[in-house]
């Protein structure tokens, strides 16, 4: 014969039957396992799933806890925590050529400085003549040479091409005669060239305007 | 023989069936299992 034993606790008390039926004992555990289901939990102390946030965020955080007073309303909305800024320093990063990167672009930089278009002089022969020591008509043909020489970057003049210069600043004409001395002198040089003469200012005749003419 | 022992527990109350009659034993499991899912749905 079978035996049937159930046991119930509740807290410090305990029920417990022994039987022979079976029946008897079903009997008493579907009553027992109604209250069994319907019961409530109360006693533990379970925490809100509001607190359990607040809390987590509390020791993430280091943050001390709120006190609230008895008297003070509870709000109802969430509580927006500041989360610790991080400080984040940036670092400016010069960028570094290398040395034959760097070499290379002041190649590049000199190149152009070099051949950059030169700056075109507007000086007139008029006041060229003016800023130098122009007493004479000898003095003003050296200054124009060296004028056409240095300035206008032309090497070889001939009186024609003098005079169209000359003349609308001095109102004078260079002839022969000025041309003889400044040779006499060694002020210019002459060379033949398609049939006519051309000159140019000699070394002497630039260290002549250098030493006596030039302003 | 074999002796068939089955507790709950839910808090502080605590039921336990215990019988030597396998038969009984498992009906009243299943008994329980269908209750408990009841209250589940």
């Amino acid at each position: 014969m079978s035996t049937y034993r159930l046991k119930v606790k509740c807290n410090k008390a305990q029920l417990e039957v022994v039987a022979k039926s079976g029946a008897l004992l079903a009997y008493e555990m579907d009553r027992y396992l109604e209250n069994f289901l319907n019961r409530k939990i109360e006693s533990a102390p379970y925490k809100t799933q509001k607190a359990v946030s607040e809390t987590a965020i509390q020791i993430e955080y280091n943050m001390p806890q709120r006190q609230v007073h008895s008297d003070e309303p509870v709000y109802t909305q969430p509580i927006q925590y500041q989360a610790p800024v991080e400080q984040i320093q940036y670092t400016q990063v010069q960028e570094q050529n290398t040395p034959a990167v760097q070499k290379s672009i002041e190649h590049i930089q000199n190149f152009v400085e070099q051949n950059a278009p030169q700056q075109e002089v507007y000086v007139s022969l008029s006041d060229f003549l003016a800023s130098n020591k122009s007493g004479d008509i000898f003095s003003e043909f050296i200054i124009s040479a060296y004028y056409i020489k240095r300035i206008l970057n032309i090497e070889y003049f001939t009186i024609k091409m003098l005079n169209s210069k000359f003349y609308p600043a001095t109102e004078s004409l260079v002839d022969l005669s000025i041309i003889d001395e400044a040779r006499t002198r060694g002020f210019i040089e002459a060379k033949e060239e398609d049939g006519s003469l051309k000159y140019t200012l000699s070394p002497a005749g630039e260290s002549y305007f250098i030493n006596q003419l030039r302003g | 023989m074999a002796e068939y022992v089955f507790k709950m527990k839910k808090g502080e109350i605590e039921i336990e069936l215990s019988s030597d009659d396998a038969e009984f034993v498992e009906q009243q499991l299943a008994k329980w299992r269908e209750e408990i899912l009841k209250k589940q749905g």
